[in-house]
Parts: C-alpha cells; structure tokens; sequence
C-alpha cells in the first residue's frame, strides 16, 4: 500500500483570537516519519489533528495526497488511522473482540481473523489480555491496546499524537521497531513525540514548533 | 483526644469550618424545594389530575381499563423499587461530598452522625414526593367523583410507604455494592435498612468517596449534556461472557453481532427492554382489538420506545463517535442500519407476537394480523426516533447560560422522546380505526405522511452529525 503525501502550508488555527497554532509548514513523503517537536502548548496536537481532517485550519491548507483533509470525505478516512487522545471503545467488548469488529468492517477474509487477531496482539505484547475488558486495563496496558487497534486497520498515514507516554523503555524500542516497519512498508507516519530516543530512532525529518504562547 | 470531645462537639465544629456559623444550609435549600413543589402540586397537579379523572375516567371504566390501569402501576411500583436498588450499585443516596467524605466522615466521629444528613435530605426528597403524588392522586379520584373519600387517606399513606420504600431499597443497593461490608441480600439487606444508623455506620469510606465522584461526574455530564460520559458512569462495569467471542460475519452483520454479544454480556439490559417492550406491545394489542382511551396508546408506545431504547448501546455509542478518528470500516449510515437491528429484532420478535396474542384473545384472529401491522408500523417510529435520539448532537449554546438554560436543556434531552412517542401514538391509533373499519382515507394520509416525514428526518440527524464536529 503507498502512503500518503501530507502537505501542510502555513497551516494555522486560532479560537476566538487564542493561536493554538502558528503559520507552519512542513511535506511528509510517502513512507516517511515526521516527528513534532516542541514545547507544551506549541500547538503539535493541534497540528495532528489538522493533518487528520479532524478540525480545519482557519488559515493555510493541510492536505494529504493533494485534496484538503477532512474526516467527513471517505477517501480522508480511509487513508488515516490517527491516535490523538483515546479512542472511543466499546466498555462491553473483550480486545479481542474489538479487532474482530475492526477486522471485520474493513472487509478482511473472515476464515483468517483469528490468525491477524492474534498477530495484531502478540505485535505489541498483550496476547495475554485479550479477554480482558478495556476497563481491566492499566494506562499503560490501554495504551498498548489503543496502539494495537490503531495499527491493525489499514491505513496509509498513521497521525499518532506522543505514541510513547506511558511506555515503559523495551516498549518504546518496540514502538521505534514497529513505526520504522511500517514506514518501510509504505505508510507515512506524522506523530508529536517529546522523547530523545524515540525521536532519533524513527525520524526521517523532525518538525520544531515554537511556543505558541 | 476523641474519647474526651464528645463525637457530636467535634462533629458541629468540622461544620462550623466548612460551612461558617449558620451551618449548612442543604435543609434549608431542600425545605424551600419541597414547599414551593408542595405548593404547585397542590394548585396544578391537583387541578389537572382531577380534570384527568373526571374526563377520562367514566370512559376507563366503560372500557374495563380500572383493573389493567392499577396492575399496571402496581408493576411500575416494583420496577421504580427494582431500579433503585440497581442505580444504588452505581450511586446510592449517600454521597456527600468528597471533602466531607475524606475529612469528616474519614475521622473517628460516629459515621452515623457524619452520613446523617446526607442520607436524610434524599429520604426526606423521595418521602414526601411519595406523598405528593400518593396525595395528589387519591384527591383527585375523591375529587373527581371515582371513588369515596377512604381514596385520600389510602392514597397518602400508600405514597409515604412507596417514597419510603424506594430510599430504602436505593440504600440497600449502596449498601450491596458497598466494599468495606459484606453483600447482604434479601431478608437481611431490609433488615440493614430498617436500621439506618448502623447501616450508615457500615458504609466504608472507599465505597463513599466513589459514590460521592461519581455522582459529581454524572452530575457535570448531565448539565453539559455528554450523554456518552453520563451512561459510562450510571452502567455497571461488564465482567461477564469473556469467553464469549465475537465471531466475523461480514461488514453489517458483525456490527450486529457486536450489539447482540453485548446484550449476553449485560443480560439485565435484554430483560430490562424485553420488560419494557412486552406491556408496550400488550397495550399496542389492546390499541388495535378494543380502542381504549387514547392514553393506552401513548403508554404502550411509551413501553416500546423505552424498551427499545434499553437495548439500543451500540447506536448510542456509534452517535458518540461520529467525528473521532475512525476505527472500523464501511459507511457511517451502513453501521447506524446494523445497530438499529438489535432494538428491531426485539420489537419485531417479542412486541409483534405479544401484541398479536392479545389482540387475537380479544378480539380474533383479524386483530391479530391488524396487530402485528401496527407493530411494525409503530416500530419504524420507534426506530426513528432512535435514531434522533442518538444523532441530536449538541444542544444548543443557550442551554448553558442563566435563565433559560434549565428549560433548554431538559427540552434538548426529552424531545426525541417525545416525538417519537406522539408520532407512534398517531399511527397506531389511526392504524387501529383503519383495522376496524372506523376511518378512511384520512387515516391512510395521516399515516403516510408521518412515516414519510420523520423516517427522513432522522436520517437527516444522521447526516448533520457526520458533519456538524469539525469546527
């Protein structure tokens, strides 16, 4: 699968006079990873999600492959998993549960869900939890899920906001591992991230913003 | 030293702190409450409910509805008791506030004393609403010429004992759930009520601060109208059926299945609804066989709407994730027709045959088949304003300021409801002349044109909040 061009150009938003994002401008090519930096309130969230079409931008333009990003065009949702804040789960569903939902609306080949189910799991160390109920989860084990969830519907940029709170070290290596994969794969990956390492071992370009305060 | 201040001097000093020399000032709060409800039941609730009673009540009892009338609220007394005890679970009547609980009550100060007041404003509230209505209703019958004059006293004891009875029983629930106690059921957990102060002296403090949060939460979600929040904090957590596994079955059918694994999993949800949808349907045959009074027809769609509406999670939740990054493939409005199979499967498969054993027992096999009809009939109303109820979006600004803002936002939560239910109301009763041969073209017209205006009303709220979140 090819990953998307995301193209921001002087992208910026403001609520009722408060900047929540400066004039910025950055390219993601396809199969690339570009990391946010800056510091609290520079306004990386806000960028993730103008990059997701979740909000628009009251000035400039954020488009992926060449049309303006927007959640409610179909071609903007199905070509962006994002992981800005926690997903809405389902408080009656197992993990395992929810990746057959998952597997099953995008259509995947029902005799061999069990097998990417599994997979999708073991890929970020929480096999063991699949029959437990989101509630049953500590912050970081729900994270590790919302990861899991993220990563495993198809998606050809993945806009992750700070993917490595809350992980312990071997987990950021493997976050490190996994993004870098996925990159090879195609995908191009845009996430905010504050950690050094992370930063050094996924980044083919990183992206300062200044305070926006 | 605890054993020289008396607990009761340590206590009046904690609230002369937090609340200064007057006191709190909750009983005197509460005691304006009660007296100006007191007052407007007694001008208009009385007023109304005596018209109701000498307009619609030689009718009832032409029709032979006294009996089913009274069974039925005898019914909604035991589920009013029933669901008391359930929301106790989850928040009980004994939530002070979290201040309190972790600097008073947490204290060697005799719990009985620190809880007091807590508990007393919401039995006192249940108490004499019980009263009211019990009141109201007794001198509206005397009133109104029903019955002799034996129905008041009967009527305001009768509510004393129910408002009672449900502070007991949402008390007993708290204490059920409560961690630091032993669950007491039955005989017992009554018994435990009967006799408040050790009761209260039983609540542990980790059971009060999160009765206390929570009701602080559900409070906040309800006033800033988060619907999805609001049922996050009410819902008991789910532990049950994880052995169960949701298997795949294509795009919309697994969307089903989800909703349907969910019910397993909260079962009191399914018999809650079933409950709900059963007396709906029985009234909706009653409706079709015998034309009673038109309020039969608004309660048994009431009873579908609600019943329905218990089983409807998965619409709800998918109305709450609009506009969230997206997790699960296939159209918006594909995934809404697959969550509204749950709330159609109950209505379709336990509302058309109820309604239709009753019919066909009073009045024959040909009202059975009118029956069934008019369950579906009044189940793509019901289904609608599913549908509007669970794509509203938000409500508007103004019911968050002053003045209006109360009005505004009860009016926001209720009026799905209340449209769905006039309009089921409407059809079923024209559907139900029509059956017996009563009315003609009209009926036909008004019909159509209800469906054909609300089915594409709410798929419009479906479109509008697909849309309305990027800001």
């Amino acid at each position: 699968m090819t990953g998307t061009l995301v193209e921001a150009l002087e992208a910026a938003k403001d609520v009722d006079g408060a900047v929540l994002l400066p004039p910025t401008s950055f390219a993601a090519q396809p199969g690339t990873c570009v990391v946010l930096r800056g510091p609290n309130g520079a306004g990386k969230t806000t960028l993730l999600r103008l990059v997701a079409g979740l909000t628009a931008p009251t000035a400039g333009t954020v488009t992926l492959d060449g049309v303006v990003a927007d959640e409610r065009d179909a071609a903007t949702r199905d070509a962006v998993a994002a992981l800005v804040g926690p997903p809405a789960t389902y408080r009656d569903l197992t993990l395992r549960d929810h990746l057959t939902l998952v597997d099953a609306t995008w259509g995947r080949d029902p005799a061999t869900c069990d097998e990417r189910v599994h997979a999708a799991l073991d890929r970020w160390g929480v096999t063991h939890l699949d029959e437990r109920f989101p509630h049953e989860l500590s912050s970081g084990q729900a994270h590790l899920f919302h990861l899991s969830l993220t990563w495993f519907r198809p998606a050809r940029l993945l806009v992750l906001d700070e993917p490595e709170q809350r992980l312990d070290d071997s987990r950021r290596l493997l976050l490190g591992r996994l993004v870098r994969e996925r990159c090879a794969e195609g995908t191009t990956v845009v996430m905010a991230c504050h950690d050094p390492a992370v930063t050094e071992a996924v980044a083919d370009a990183v992206v300062d913003l200044p305070d926006a305060t | 030293m605890s054993d020289v201040v008396p607990d009761r001097e340590r206590f009046e000093d904690a609230s002369h702190v937090l609340h200064g020399p007057a006191g709190s000032t909750a009983w005197r709060q509460l005691l304006y409450v009660l007296y100006v409800v007191a007052i407007l039941t007694g001008l208009y609730g009385f007023t109304v409910t005596r018209a109701v009673v000498e307009v619609y009540g030689p009718g009832w009892r032409a029709a032979g509805a006294t009996g089913p009338v009274a069974a039925g609220g005898a019914v909604l007394v035991v589920v009013a008791l029933v669901l008391a005890h359930l929301v106790g679970r989850r928040r009980g009547p004994v939530t002070p506030d979290p201040a309190w609980v972790d600097l008073v009550v947490a204290s060697s100060v005799d719990r009985a004393l620190t809880l007091r007041e807590s508990w007393l404003v919401p039995w006192l509230t249940l108490l004499v609403a019980g009263g009211l209505v019990g009141g109201v209703g007794g001198a509206a019958l005397v009133g109104g010429g029903a019955t002799g004059p034996l129905a008041l006293p009967v009527g305001l004891v009768g509510g004393l004992l129910v408002g009672a009875g449900l502070a007991g029983s949402w008390l007993a629930g708290q204490v059920a759930a409560d961690p630091a106690g032993a669950p007491r059921r039955g005989p017992a957990a009554v018994a435990g009520v009967l006799r408040t102060r050790a009761t209260l002296r039983g609540l542990g403090v980790e059971g009060l601060r999160a009765h206390s949060l929570r009701a602080a939460r559900i409070g906040g979600a309800t006033f800033t109208a988060d619907t999805r929040s609001l049922r996050l904090e009410v819902a008991a957590p789910v532990r049950r059926g994880r052995g169960r596994h949701l298997r795949p079955h294509g795009r919309r059918g697994t969307v089903l299945a989800r909703d349907l694994l969910g019910l397993r999993r909260q079962p009191l949800l399914a018999v809650g609804g079933a409950l709900l949808v059963a007396p709906g349907a029985a009234a909706t045959g009653w409706v079709v066989a015998a034309h009673p009074p038109v309020a039969v027809a608004v309660l048994g769609v009431l009873g579908l709407q609600l019943g329905a509406g218990v089983v409807a999670e998965g619409l709800r939740l998918h109305g709450d994730t609009l506009g969230a990054p997206r997790l699960l493939g296939g159209s918006v409005r594909g995934q809404a027709l697959a969550h509204t199979g749950t709330p159609a499967l109950l209505l379709l498969l336990l509302g058309a045959p109820v309604a239709a054993v009753t019919a066909g027992a009073l009045a024959g096999p040909v009202a059975a088949a009118g029956a069934v009809l008019a369950v579906v009939g009044v189940a793509v109303v019901v289904l609608a304003g599913l549908w509007l109820a669970s794509f509203r979006g938000q409500p508007p600004m103004s019911a968050f300021g002053a003045g209006n803002g109360a009005s505004t936002l009860l009016a926001w939560w209720a009026w799905p409801r209340v449209v769905a239910v006039t309009a089921g109301a409407v059809v079923l009763v024209r559907l139900a002349r029509l059956g017996a041969g009563e009315a003609g073209p009209l009926s036909v017209a008004v019909v159509v044109v209800v469906l054909a205006v609300l089915v594409p009303v709410a798929d419009g709220a479906l479109t509008r909040a697909a849309a309305a979140h990027r800001g």
